[in-house]
């Protein structure tokens, strides 16, 4: 008689409780979307300083090859850029007219003082996009 | 007469609640790190996705951060930048740094870029590092 009411008590079984489980599978969820949306990946463009500029102006032979220079400056609806002392419509025309250029001509960005840092960065990074990686700009002496 | 013997009671410890705290706890202190990491110099970045990974910063690099208001924070002491320039002239960058590693915010005049190109010029320093933040932008001016 002890050993059947031994048996029936183990026919209970094991219960697991999921949603706890549940539970713990979203807050990680929450914490890893936190995570990766506060990373921002950082990343470098290269240039040189004006004591560094002047040996690649007289690197190149060609006037033409040697001022592909871009001027920047802020006009009543943004900026305005000109290449070569014409006005482009924008970026993707920029580009257009950087493309044909050899890839070691040097990318001359004249910006105005005033112009904000993120737009020459933009005409810096469309220059390396038309496969242009050495790109200077020039300082006033002040 | 039957004598009842008292059933053993296990005292159990449920741990779920305890770990949702700690995760709680941690979500709060990364957010308000984060806030904090604001108002201490970070800077806004501009975009550009062209802009190579960072594998490590140069051992002789030249630190500066160009705050939204001008400030500069040059190897970790906020300056101004005519006191920078007094620095260059008089010699107080360190003479072995190589590069120059710029921060500044996408914000601010490009002017004061330019004046601290201007004075790592004057200290020798040739190499300049641009730091980006690699996002995707629209090319439509």
């Amino acid at each position: 008689m002890k050993a059947s009411r031994l048996a029936r008590r183990g026919d209970e079984g094991i219960q697991l409780n999921l949603v706890p489980m549940i539970n713990m599978v979203f807050l990680l969820l929450i914490y890893f979307l936190f995570t990766m949306a506060l990373e921002t990946q950082e990343g470098v463009l290269e240039t040189q300083t004006p004591s560094g500029q002047g040996e690649i102006a007289e690197s190149a032979e060609d006037p033409e090859e040697r001022e592909a220079r871009v001027r920047i400056v802020r006009s009543a609806d943004g900026v305005g850029i000109f290449f070569r002392g014409w006005p482009v419509s924008g970026l993707r025309d920029l580009a257009s007219q950087l493309r044909p250029l050899p890839a070691e001509t040097p990318i001359l960005i004249d910006a105005a003082p005033d112009v904000s840092y993120q737009d020459v960065i933009r005409v810096q990074n469309v220059s390396i996009r038309s496969g242009h990686k050495n790109v200077v700009f020039t300082i006033p002496s002040g | 007469m039957r004598i009842q013997r008292a059933t053993k009671k296990q005292a159990t410890f449920n741990m779920t609640p305890l770990i949702d705290i700690v995760f709680m706890l941690i979500l709060f202190f990364m957010l308000t790190l984060q806030l904090e990491k604001e108002q201490s110099g970070q800077v806004n970045l501009p975009k550009a996705d062209q802009a190579e990974l960072v594998e490590k910063v140069p051992p002789k690099s030249l630190s500066v951060i160009v705050l939204p208001d001008g400030r500069l924070i040059v190897n970790g002491k906020t300056m101004a930048i005519g006191d920078f320039e007094e620095q260059v002239y008089m010699g107080g960058i360190d003479p072995e740094a190589q590069d120059l590693v710029l921060r500044g915010d996408a914000n601010v005049a490009f002017e004061r870029i330019q004046d601290v190109m201007r004075a790592a010029s004057l200290a020798g320093i040739v190499k300049v590092d641009l730091l980006a933040s690699r996002e995707t932008e629209d090319l439509s001016p």
